[in-house]
């Protein structure tokens, strides 16, 4: 009889039962003591093995009130987990406004920094890694503000004395129209005027890279004593040997022609002393000149390159310096 | 396997060796004790009750005998007491009717526990006269006999056997439709 009311009950457990199974089963076990129930229930579950979902356990946590063991801090740990809570929000903040800092920092890197030099006036400047740059008159010299970051390069027009900071690792690089010299650390001369019909560079100590632009790139490397000059017309990079005091007589204030003509002459005037200069008549371009002034006073410059040229000149109301060619 | 370590570890209050010995075994009893009442709301809270007893009395289980023996003996007078409960219940006799007519699968976890079984007959029993209404619970869920409802509402035997045939035949209408809901939602 037992054996039948646990096989009833197995059934009704695994929900196998007919109504009329059920019935005798509601009958049998009524019959049985509670303690006769329970062995038969105790035997079903020795051999009952499925699992279904358990109910919560975390549930069953709160209603005993316990709590997961907590182990005894260290004092190293208690110092870590004071540390970490005070130094996280300062992170956090920091973070922040890092972040916000850095968007500022980019807009400011990537604007362009420009020193432009006035007609009369000449200029020194120390870029931040610390090469030291003289520019002539009239001259417009301009470096990205993360110059010395990831490269060192910068754009030229007109004169620069420059005197590089020895970097290998970071080449610098001279932007001008029509030439693009790199230099590894050394002190050159660049003359890159608009007006000018010709790009010069002398070398003065150490070595640098001359590539110029355009279609037919030309590539040369200077030694130290050496003048490139690039003819913007014909597109022709030459070498000669030069003074080198001479190319850079304009770093002591002196006034330098070299193999000039009388209007480069003129428009060199203008930038040096900041005056207009007005040419009439006559011809005089053929005349080239060469030769270095230490005058102050355009109006000297003007009275020594009378021996040389024939010309008068007066000089208005407007300040205007008007030549006169006989 | 061998929990002896588990029950060790639960004798000294750990937390870590209760809750080891939670998810290896409550899931087991569950399911038995659920196959014994049908409704999970009763079968979760004897598991729970059981469990509470095993922590309260922790120190003293015996970690040589089975855990699982131990469990059985600590809940044998919920169980029993609820599984009688259960099957002197008239309700519960037509949950197991309607259960055998519906599922045919041995699968208790696709089948309507009883628990949702009595909701279901809750909101069912609105599409019933209000004299069906009357029939059937007195017949289906009081438990009295069709010839004392015939006395006590001083009506025929024969019209509450009638009204009684079709409040259920509404009835299981009524909640196929929704077992057939539940179903498709979680099915599809």
């Amino acid at each position: 009889m037992k054996i039948h009311i646990k096989d009833l009950l197995s059934k009704y457990i695994a929900n196998n039962t007919t109504q009329y199974e059920r019935s005798e089963l509601s009958a049998l076990t009524a019959n049985l003591s509670d303690a006769e129930l329970g062995d038969i229930l105790s035997d079903i579950w020795q051999d009952y093995s499925h699992k279904i979902r358990p109910s919560d356990f975390d549930e069953l946590i709160e209603r005993l009130q316990i709590k997961p063991e907590k182990k005894a801090l260290t004092v190293i740990k208690l110092i870590t987990r004071i540390a970490a809570a005070i130094l996280l929000p300062i992170f956090l903040i920091s973070q922040v406004y890092l972040y916000t800092d850095n968007k500022k920092t980019h807009a400011f890197l990537n604007q362009a920094i420009t020193v432009n030099v006035k007609s009369g006036d000449v200029a020194n400047i120390t870029l931040p890694d610390g090469t030291q740059v003289f520019l002539n008159s009239a001259t417009t010299l301009s470096y990205p503000a993360n110059f010395g970051f990831e490269k060192r390069n910068m754009q030229l027009n007109g004169e620069a004395y420059l005197k590089v900071s020895k970097n290998p690792e970071l080449p610098f690089i001279v932007d001008t129209e029509y030439l693009k010299i790199e230099v590894l650390g050394t002190e050159f001369n660049v003359t890159s005027y608009d007006y000018l019909e010709v790009v010069e560079t002398t070398l003065i100590a150490g070595s640098v890279q001359l590539t110029t632009k355009g279609n037919n790139s030309q590539f040369l490397v200077l030694s130290p004593g050496e003048k490139a000059t690039y003819d913007k017309e014909s597109g022709q990079l030459t070498v000669n040997e030069t003074t080198t005091h001479f190319e850079t007589a304009w770093l002591q204030g002196d006034l330098v022609f070299r193999s000039a003509n009388f209007t480069q002459i003129i428009n060199k005037l203008k930038l040096r002393y900041g005056v207009d200069i007005e040419i009439n008549g006559g011809k005089y371009d053929a005349d080239l000149f060469t030769g270095s002034f230490k005058e102050s006073s355009v109006y000297n410059v003007l009275k020594n390159l009378q021996i040389h040229y024939n010309f008068t000149y007066t000089t208005g109301t407007d300040d205007r310096i008007q030549i006169q060619f006989k | 396997m061998d929990y002896k370590k588990h029950i060790e570890g639960l004798q000294n209050n750990s937390y870590k060796d209760f809750r080891v010995l939670y998810y290896a075994y409550a899931g087991n009893l569950y399911g038995f004790v659920f196959g014994l009442v049908k409704s999970n709301s009763l079968a979760k809270d004897i598991v729970q009750e059981t469990f509470i007893k095993v922590w309260t009395n922790r120190r003293n289980i015996d970690a040589n005998q089975s855990f699982k023996s131990y469990l059985f003996k600590i809940s044998q007078n919920l169980v029993v007491d609820n599984f009688r409960k259960q099957m002197a219940n008239p309700v519960f006799e037509n949950y197991l009717d309607y259960s055998e007519e519906l599922f045919t699968e041995n699968d208790i976890e696709q089948h309507i526990d009883f628990d949702m079984f009595t909701k279901r007959l809750e909101m069912a029993k609105h599409k019933l006269t209000p004299r069906q209404r009357e029939i059937f619970e007195l017949n289906k869920e009081q438990g009295i006999s069709v010839p004392e409802i015939a006395v006590r509402l001083n009506i025929h035997e024969q019209t509450i056997y009638n009204q009684l045939s079709t409040a259920m035949r509404l009835l299981k209408k009524e909640i196929g439709i929704f077992g057939f809901f539940f179903f498709s939602l979680f099915f599809n």
